[in-house]
This record gives structure tokens, C-alpha cells and sequence, in this order.
């Protein structure tokens, strides 16, 4: 008993169900979905099943996204991505949560970087699934939020050529990411997948990884790269005589205000501390809302579009500015003056907006 | 001397969005709508926010606490950013409640993934300030001498579509409605979307 498969439509002529054989049915029989003739059935040769029992490129990589702790892939299931979804299916580890637009899937992953500091990732088919996902990984991009972008891609003999639903999908990523490589052979797909993760969580952005669609399916099996000695400390300090440095500057002053950045989140006892040592108010950017209790009595309320008269008011008349994580946008509206910068992000420090910068 | 003049100056902006917050006028100003939210929502909640009025009035008159968590679309303010925000923290944070507060512009251009918020049985809690415009677009027309012109959006009670596919669906129109219908909607075990008839002028 075989089956047979309609070239147009991918009906499927079982003759196990059917109890005639394919050879057997009159010349004239078409296809009952599509109406095709008999002739551009092909003989199915069970390859297909075969192949679903063996471990693929498509395994290997969600199994090394899953040791870098990734729980969720976001997106829409479409031709080109069929190998990897799945493999998420398969995965013990990986979620798949399906959505009704790519966008979506990319802002939910953007947001989840955002909140969590952990990367999940977005998932869409080669040409229009990842264009859609372009204004949520700006987003992640814009805010450094570490998110992994996967989409599919033609079939490799494809690329260049052209064909349907084919793109410059390299080119298109390039300036959206932090990291970008199209897996092109079956034995990159640990290290392009480390790499992409690496990048993702240090560089704080977007790693793409396009893989075509020939590619998902390889027969594929080696062992997972460990996620254990491939992170770095991050954990820095500064000489002391700059900390010494900055510490006349804010006791010289006598008017400061402490301005928060989304950077300074999670240090709300810290900031606290020295608000009170130095009897200082506390002012956030937008993004920095709720990095202590807006009742507190030393916050004075956020700055920029959003400001209150209070906190305008007393970064108008202060004489020394702390910026603590936070970035100098035309909507947070820092003024130019005499400031103390702390910043995890060396390139953050200093960068022209500032002048009598005392920065570590 | 300056620790007085913080205090001060802290007590004149409380009191100020306290005056703001008018509860008697129609359609139901952002200042009462951003005071009741921040008197229920819970201690620990999780809050996604889209761009846009809703977005502003947000950042100025809402005073989160430290025990919450807020997440928004900051350099790229890109429309669209509340739900999906809001649907992340809800995997995120199973525990915790979660919010979304929108404009009818932004939530429009993503309502489709509401469904994705009913098929997972993710109970976002989607706060629409329904002011039937790009409100924002709208007063930088009137601030630049420019007409009102297709910043007036079509109007559709988002309530009634979360009732129809599935979800809890709640309309406010009179501001003395508001609160009931915020204790509502956070205690719904269902995802649920209040359409709150907003008022678009930014100051009176």
C-alpha cells in the first residue's frame, strides 16, 4: 500500500483508505480537492516519515538555544520555518507560544528581555514574516534588550536567484542587529547559536539567525556547546581616586539631584542610601518610574515631557547633577550643567552631552 | 533649608493631579482615570504600556511602586508595544497581575494577538482610553497652528469585540462607573478589555 501526493494542492491519495490502488483508477481521475490531472501525483516514498525520526539541524540548534535557557520562541508557523517549529515541538525545554502577527511575536520578545533580562525568541517564515518583525526588534534594539530573532529562508540554491517569498534578509537584519549570520552548513549551528546568545546578552540587542529551509532539515547530530564557562563576570569597579574625586564634587554641592535612568532599576535601596547621605532628591527618567516609591518624600517626581513642577524646578536650580543608568534623550531633557555619571555602559559615559563630566 | 524646599515643592505637585483629577466631567478626564488605576492596581503588578496619551498621562499622574513592574516602548515609542508587553509579562509573571493600558489607536494595530491572550488563557488585564483619536498627533496639531485633521479615529467599543471572541468585555462611559468596572476587571479570571470613553483634550 502506497500513497500519493498531489503536486498542486498536497492532497494526499492513501490507498490503504481508499481501497484502489493509484494505478488502478481511470485515466481521466482528478484530484478531488484541486481537480488535477492523475498525472502530477507522485509516489509518496514514506522518505518523509523517515526523516522526522532523526535527529536535524533544526534539534540540535533549539537544544542549544535551550542550554543558554531560552523558554520561549514567539511566531507564525509558515513554510519556511516548518523544520524548526518542529523542533520546538519535539523540545522538553522550549515553549512555543503562536501568534497572529510577527510584530507581536517581536515586541512580546523585546518585552520580555526588557522585564526579565533573559532572551526569548521571535520566530517568522523568510520574506514577509521577517519583515514583520522589524518594529519589534527596533524596539528591542533601540531599548537594549537582548532578544533572539530566528527566521527561515529559502532554500539555499534559492538564495540569489530568487524565488517566492525571497528577500536580501541578511542585508535587511544588518542594521536591526547586534549579531547576523545566515546558517549556511549543518556544522555551524552550536557555535552560530552560542555566538548569537552571547551577543544577545553582552552587546545587549539583536541576534538574527536566518536559516534556509533546507538547511532546518539536515540530518544533524553532535554535542551541545555548555553554557558553563562561556559567560563572562561583568562585575567591574573604579580606581579609588576617581570615586574620591566624585565624592568632593557632591560634597562641594549644595544643591544636587539625583536623576535616575532604567539602568539604576533594581538599585532603589542604593540610590535611597546615598539620597539620604547626601540629602539629595530623587528624579527619574521616564523608563526609571518606580525604581523607588513615588511617595517616598525625597522623590520629586520624573523629568522631561512627563516632568512634575517639582522635579523640573529642582534640576532648574541644582548644582550638581548625579546621573545614575540613564541616557541623555531630547525627552528625559537632562540639562547641560556640572554632573556625576555612573554607568555600566562605558560608552554611555561622558558622550558630548556633558560638560564637567566626573564619570566612572 | 533644602530638604524643606523638596518637601514643599513634592507636596505642590501631589496636590496638583490631586485637583486634577476631576471625577465629575464627561468623557471621563485622564487625570480621574490614571487616579483610580493607581488606587486598585495591585501592589506587585506588572504594567505594559502602549504610546501616546494614554502613554503621558501615564508617566506624569501614575505613581508606581517599587514592588511593580513597568515595561514601554522607550526609544523607538513605537504604537503597538502595549499588548504584546503585556502578554510577555503574563508568561513572565504567572503570578502577578498584569495590565495594559492603550490608547484606541495602539491597541488597534495589535488587537488580533487578543486572541493569542485567549488561547493561552493569559488574563491581561487591557485598559483601552478610548478617546477616538491619535489624541497626542492631535494636540501637537492644535500647539503648531495646524487643523484637526485625520487625527479622529472611527469609533468602536473594544469591550464589545472582547465579548465576541471570548474574552470579558466592559464599556465605561460615566465616570462614577469607573471603579467598579477596575475592580472588575482585575478580579476577571478571563482576559478582559475596558473601553473607557475618554476625554482627548489635554488640558482644559
Amino acid at each position: 500500500m502506497a500513497k500519493f501526493r498531489c503536486t498542486v494542492c498536497n492532497y494526499v491519495y492513501d490507498e490503504a483508505k481508499e481501497k484502489v490502488k493509484f494505478r488502478d483508477l481511470p485515466e481521466e481521475w482528478v484530484c478531488p480537492v484541486c481537480g488535477a490531472p492523475k498525472s502530477v501525483f507522485v509516489l509518496l516514498t514514506g522518505k518523509a516519515e523517515e526523516k522526522k525520526t532523526g535527529r536535524t539541524v533544526s534539534d540540535v540548534l533549539v537544544e542549544q538555544i535551550a542550554e543558554w535557557g531560552v523558554q520561549y520562541v514567539f511566531g507564525v508557523p509558515g513554510t519556511s520555518t516548518l523544520g524548526v517549529v518542529d523542533a520546538i515541538r519535539k523540545s522538553s525545554k522550549v515553549k512555543y507560544l503562536q501568534v497572529r502577527h510577527e510584530q507581536t511575536a517581536a515586541f512580546m520578545a523585546s518585552a520580555y528581555g526588557k522585564l526579565t533580562g533573559h532572551v526569548a525568541a521571535c520566530l517568522g517564515v523568510s520574506g514577509p514574516g521577517a519583515t514583520n518583525l522589524a518594529t519589534g526588534l527596533y524596539d528591542a534594539s533601540l531599548d537594549h534588550s537582548p532578544v533572539l530573532a530566528l527566521t527561515g529562508l529559502v532554500a539555499r540554491q534559492l538564495i540569489g536567484p530568487g524565488s517566492v517569498q525571497e528577500i536580501d534578509q541578511y542585508s535587511f537584519f544588518e542594521p536591526i542587529c547586534v549579531f547576523n549570520k545566515i546558517l549556511m552548513s549543518e556544522k555551524q549551528t552550536t557555535t552560530l547559536a552560542t555566538l548569537a546568545m552571547r551577543h544577545a546578552l553582552l552587546d545587549r540587542g539583536v541576534a538574527h539567525i536566518g536559516i534556509p529551509n533546507d538547511v532546518q532539515k539536515l540530518p544533524y547530530e553532535t554535542q551541545i556547546l555548555p553554557l558553563e564557562g562561556r559567560m563572562p563576570n561583568l562585575a567591574f569597579g573604579q580606581e579609588d581616586a576617581l570615586i574620591e574625586k566624585a565624592a568632593r564634587v557632591i560634597d562641594q554641592a549644595e544643591r544636587p539631584v539625583i536623576i535616575s535612568g532604567f539602568g539604576a532599576m533594581g538599585q532603589g535601596t542604593k540610590l535611597l542610601k546615598l539620597a539620604t547621605k547626601i540629602s539629595a532628591p530623587i528624579v527619574t527618567t521616564f523608563r526609571a518610574k518606580g525604581v523607588i516609591d513615588e511617595d517616598h518624600e525625597l522623590y520629586a517626581g520624573s523629568h522631561g515631557s512627563i516632568a512634575s513642577t517639582a522635579a523640573a524646578s529642582l534640576v532648574r536650580k541644582s548644582d550638581l547633577l548625579i546621573v545614575v543608568g540613564s541616557s541623555f534623550s531630547e525627552l528625559t531633557r537632562i540639562p547641560e550643567k556640572k554632573t556625576v555619571q555612573i554607568d555600566i555602559n562605558m560608552k554611555m559615559i561622558a558622550d558630548g552631552k556633558q560638560e564637567n563630566c566626573v564619570s566612572g | 533649608m533644602y530638604l524643606a524646599e523638596i518637601s514643599r515643592l513634592k507636596q505642590e505637585w501631589v496636590e496638583q493631579l490631586r485637583r486634577e483629577a476631576d471625577s465629575s466631567l464627561k468623557p471621563i478626564r485622564p487625570q480621574y482615570i490614571m487616579k483610580v488605576l493607581n488606587e486598585k492596581i495591585a501592589a506587585d503588578a506588572v504594567i505594559s504600556l502602549d504610546v501616546g496619551e494614554n502613554c503621558w498621562w501615564f508617566g506624569r499622574n501614575f505613581a508606581m511602586k517599587k514592588s511593580q513592574k513597568m515595561v514601554m516602548s522607550g526609544y523607538l515609542a513605537s504604537m503597538g508595544f502595549g499588548l504584546p508587553g503585556a502578554l510577555a509579562a503574563a508568561l513572565a509573571y504567572p503570578d502577578r497581575q498584569v495590565v495594559c493600558i492603550a490608547g484606541d489607536g495602539g491597541f488597534s494595530m495589535v488587537m488580533e494577538d487578543f486572541l493569542t491572550a485567549l488561547k493561552y488563557q493569559l488574563p491581561v488585564k487591557v485598559f483601552v482610553l478610548n478617546n477616538q483619536s491619535l489624541g497626542m498627533i492631535q494636540q501637537e496639531q492644535k500647539v503648531e497652528g495646524y487643523e484637526t485633521w485625520q487625527t479622529e479615529l472611527y469609533n468602536y467599543n473594544f469591550a464589545d469585540f472582547a465579548e465576541h471572541s471570548g474574552g470579558t468585555g466592559i464599556k465605561v462611559t460615566e465616570p462614577s462607573e469607573l471603579a467598579a468596572a477596575v475592580d472588575k476587571a482585575l478580579s476577571a479570571k478571563k482576559p478582559v478589555i475596558v473601553d473607557i470613553d475618554t476625554d482627548p483634550r489635554r488640558f482644559l
